[in-house]
């Protein structure tokens, strides 16, 4: 009975040392972050869709601008997001601007605060939006964020390595996914 | 019992029965919309039918300010949850709808009858290839990601078309899923049942908020605006200025009473035509409109000030030579043309277009009548015994010596003024007749959410039925668009755009009739595209349910988000239907107006033009109407003078004080309102009173009681609508101001004007 509570006890300190151990790595992981107002991010995103027989693979760059600015430019086109507390303005390829309250629209609202808050290394912008926890060492991490609130996006995972997230996935209901490779490594102006 | 004091005993008995009538009957209503008028055209029919009942007037806005947004949301929540619990309000809002939620009305099942850009291209193999392509776009775009899951119900997204063009967006900002305004509070809509001009029902409406508002946390407070507000300040300002103006002026009346008379009794005795013309005007309205309005209460006690000026008469006149029944029988004749004038006057209101004037001009002359009644058989024998002693009637100054063509050379003074000032100046503001005073507008006004835009123009469109409004806006839509993309209209909201008509929805339910055919073309269009097979049986679904759906009405989406949106453009009552298109951005009326002038069915109107143009004909009204009066007065005078001179040199002092009065509020920069114009027909009637008893034939000690009587009366007149210039309330003020400068000249030219010959009008 002692030893069983002795095991108990150790598996308990094992567990407070491992967690403490991941708070650190999230805070080292956004330590080693680059931090800058305008940044430029190459990205390849592979959306693993239910009703699609193949994924669909498209290639681009995010281009942010602090405080709120996020361009997602895919295949030439550009797709301008202009964030201001809750609401989006969405620029279209097509010139077409739309106005979208996040709160209506939950997944785009997680899609914005984790591209702003990964490209900006903006910890507190995605500790808003979602539990952060860490595995693995900084050489080779692996971030989890997981909603505050129940969402179409159940979890995401960022791998990476020391200041470099190199895979973004976004886990969606429904088995369906979406991985972003963030290939190259972001260019930063005003670092 | 004496047989002179019969008409005593006949007034206590009718005194007795109408106090007892009105113990029983009393009925006091706050219902500002009599003080609206009543509407001529169809334009006027939907502009005053917003004014009372549109939905804009019973929106109250419930503000939480508090600690952080995320508590301020929580509580906005709850706040809507208990108040919807109430079943007391016709809707509660806080949140846009989400797309999930939109979903699950029946919008959603009726997507291909309602789709604003119906095309059966769309359901062609081409069409549903193009359509497939743009959502495989859109599937790489993180903005439409929302929009993923309608894709295999919905591949030709006319769902997302009606979302884009139904405006059910929210101007508001959204924060934790609830509205917030530009000053960081949580913002809740609340919409009552009753309009916002239904007082009694607004106060229910904001106390039952209140209540529930006090049982969330005490570190969030909740302040309410809107129309209904508004409505609620006003009233209080009015009761706070009628009793202080209530107290104000009877303080006053006293003194001036007790200084001229120097007798106790002789100022019971002075209030006894005043309080029966009161009890009389009360009686008269409960029993004629079955109510009596607050305001109008207020408004017609004040104008029965003039019957204060009968027992002053009377008593200026009498002397220790003479019985009070003789006194009376001396000063009768003016003393009723007096009475004839004045109700003349205040009957002009009865033809106004204001139900609340017409019930202040009932009450007032009904007032009037029990007033000269009672100082004609009542007053003599209750003064019969009252001592003269300590009367101050020979302490007032014999007549001044002036040029009896004082009157002229005011009357030509006045003439220049208006001319060198280019007229009259009007006020067609229909602001003008809230009786909200502007301290309250300002503030309320200041705190509306700024988000809450209106619309520049409207277009009206009336018919018998809701189906038919709705079938004359299809047709008039395509104009609207064009003049959208000429840029006379930088956007539009019809109803037609949220729900088709039923005769349109049964049009494309027969094109979409070959679900097969639309089931193959869907199968072509899969060639060569990553979707799988099955991916779109949703879609051919819901075709096989289109095709058998009644057709949607009003009256299957009332409750919803979208179904509220429409309502609030559509305007009922016992004539039809009028359905209205928000026009924003709408450079050019004119050309707006003669694109639409083709059918006799539909309006453009801007708001603020046709509240004007309203305004404008009820003015003119009214001034017509002044006019009568003043003719009617005058041919009254002639016909008792029967003499056009010496009725001239009745109406002459008159009609100057009246023009000066016009100068005098243009020298102030006062423009004048429809009150200004109900003001200066009591200068008349006070007018013709003074002048009538100025001009009569009398001994020298005989003048001496006139000039003693209309003295006091003006003086006493002159301090109680002086202090009425004073009130915050402007139509009050209006009144107040108008009556002061006109008592003031009416008076000054009256006694320059008497003659050493008089009138006889005896």
């Amino acid at each position: 009975m002692v030893r069983q509570l002795r095991r108990w006890l150790l598996c308990g300190l094992l567990m407070v040392s491992h967690g403490g151990m991941a708070a650190d790595l999230v805070t080292t992981i956004f330590s080693r972050l680059p931090a800058s107002d305008s940044v430029v991010q190459p990205f390849t995103e592979i959306r693993h869709i239910a009703f699609l027989e193949v994924p669909l693979i498209s290639h681009g760059t995010f281009r942010y601008e602090a405080p709120s600015t996020l361009v997602r430019r895919v295949n030439n086109t550009d797709e301008t997001f202009t964030i201001t507390k809750d609401q989006a303005k969405i620029t279209e390829a097509d010139g077409v601007t739309r106005q979208v309250s996040l709160d209506a629209a939950p997944e785009l609202r997680l899609f914005s605060v984790l591209i702003r808050g990964l490209l900006s290394a903006d910890r507190a912008l995605l500790a808003g939006d979602f539990t952060l926890t860490a595995s693995g060492t900084i050489d080779q991490w692996q971030l989890e964020l997981t909603p505050r609130h129940e969402n179409r996006i159940q979890q995401i995972e960022i791998v990476g390595s020391g200041g470099v997230p190199s895979q973004v996935t976004l886990i969606e209901s429904g088995a369906e996914k979406t991985i972003i490779d963030l290939a190259s490594t972001a260019v930063g102006v005003n670092p | 019992m004496s047989h002179a004091r019969w008409p005593v005993m006949l007034w206590l008995l009718v005194m007795v029965v109408a106090i007892g009538y009105l113990l029983t009957h009393w009925r006091m209503v706050n219902d500002l919309t009599l003080f609206l008028p009543e509407e001529h055209s169809a334009e006027q029919r939907f502009l005053l039918h917003q004014m009372r009942d549109g939905s804009q007037t019973r929106q109250l806005f419930v503000r939480l300010s508090g600690p952080d947004d995320a508590s301020l949301a929580r509580h906005s929540d709850e706040l809507a949850h208990r108040l919807d619990d109430t079943k007391a309000f016709s809707q509660i809002s806080n949140r846009t709808p989400t797309l999930e939620s939109l979903v699950a009305t029946k919008w959603f099942a009726y997507r291909y009858l309602i789709d604003p850009q119906f095309d059966m291209f769309r359901f062609t193999k081409t069409g549903l290839k193009q359509a497939l392509s743009a959502r495989l776009d859109e599937l790489r775009s993180p903005a439409y990601r929302p929009f993923q899951s309608l894709i295999p119900p919905d591949p030709v997204a006319a769902f997302r078309r009606w979302l884009q063009q139904s405006h059910g967006d929210s101007p508001f900002q959204s924060r934790h899923g609830v509205w917030f305004d530009n000053e960081e509070r949580a913002l809740l809509i609340v919409t009552t049942e009753a309009g916002g001009f239904d007082l009694d029902a607004q106060q229910h409406a904001v106390t039952t908020i209140k209540q529930l508002s006090e049982r969330i946390d005490s570190a969030v407070s909740v302040d309410i605006i809107g129309a209904g507000v508004i409505g609620l300040a006003t009233r209080d300002t009015i009761r706070q200025e009628v009793q202080y103006l209530s107290i104000g002026a009877s303080f006053a009346v006293v003194l001036i009473l007790l200084l001229a008379y120097r007798s106790a009794p002789i100022l019971l005795l002075a209030v006894l035509p005043l309080s029966s013309a009161i009890v009389a005007g009360m009686v008269v309205s409960i029993g004629v409109f079955g109510q009596i309005h607050g305001i109008a209460l207020a408004f017609s006690v004040t104008l029965l000030g003039i019957t204060l000026d009968y027992p002053l008469h009377f008593f200026s006149h009498r002397h220790s030579s003479e019985s009070s029944a003789q006194t009376m029988h001396r000063i009768w004749p003016t003393l009723l043309l007096g009475v004839i004038s004045t109700l003349a006057g205040f009957s002009i209101m009865a033809m106004a277009v204001f139900p609340g004037l017409q019930q202040i001009a009932l009450f007032t002359c009904s007032g009037l009548v029990a007033a000269a009644l009672v100082t004609r058989w009542v007053l003599p024998v209750l003064a019969s015994r009252v001592s003269l002693q300590g009367s101050s009637i020979s302490a007032l100054p014999r007549r001044v010596r002036a040029p009896r063509q004082w009157s002229l050379l005011v009357l030509a003074f006045a003439a220049m003024v208006l001319y060198l000032d280019e007229g009259v100046r009007w006020q067609d503001n229909i602001a003008v007749l809230s009786p909200a005073p502007e301290r309250v507008l300002s503030k309320f006004q200041a705190l509306q959410p700024s988000q809450t835009g209106s619309p520049d123009s409207r277009l009206l469109i009336t018919a018998d039925t809701v189906e038919s409004m709705l079938q004359l806006c299809e047709r008039v839509l395509p104009q609207i668009e064009t003049l959208h993309q000429d840029g006379l209209v930088e956007r539009y909201v019809a109803p037609c755009q949220i729900l088709p008509s039923a005769s349109r929805q049964r049009v494309r339910q027969r094109h979409l009739s070959d679900v097969n055919g639309i089931s193959n073309a869907v199968t072509q269009a899969l060639h060569d595209m990553p979707f799988k097979p099955t991916t779109f049986q949703p879609f051919i679904d819901a075709l096989n349910r289109s095709a058998e759906l009644e057709p949607l009405v009003l009256d299957d989406i009332r409750h919803t988000h979208h179904g509220r949106l429409l309502e609030s453009l559509i305007g009922k009552d016992g004539e039809g239907v009028t359905g209205q298109i928000m026009l924003y951005g709408a450079t050019n009326l004119t050309s707006l107006q003669n694109r639409v002038r083709e059918s006799a069915d539909l309006f453009v109107i801007s708001t603020h033009q046709a509240a004007q143009g309203m305004m404008m004909q009820f003015r003119q009204e009214l001034t017509v109407w002044l006019g009568v009066g003043i003719a009617v007065i005058a041919t009254l005078i002639l016909l008792v003078t029967r003499s056009l001179h010496r009725a001239s040199r009745v109406l002459v002092p008159v009609l100057t004080a009246t023009a000066a009065t016009v100068a005098v509020l243009r020298i102030m920069d006062v423009p004048l309102t429809v009150f200004h114009l109900i003001a200066l027909m009591l200068v008349v009637g006070l007018g013709v009173d003074y002048s009538l008893f100025f001009q009569r034939y009398e001994s020298s000690q005989q003048r001496g009681g006139t000039r003693h009587a209309i003295t006091v009366c003006a003086v006493s007149t002159g301090t109680v609508f002086g202090m009425l210039a004073l009130s915050e309330l402007p139509i009050l003020r209006a009144i107040g101001i108008t009556v002061v400068i006109g008592i003031i000249l009416a008076y000054v030219l009256s006694y320059l004007s008497q003659e050493s010959s008089p009138a006889n009008l005896s």
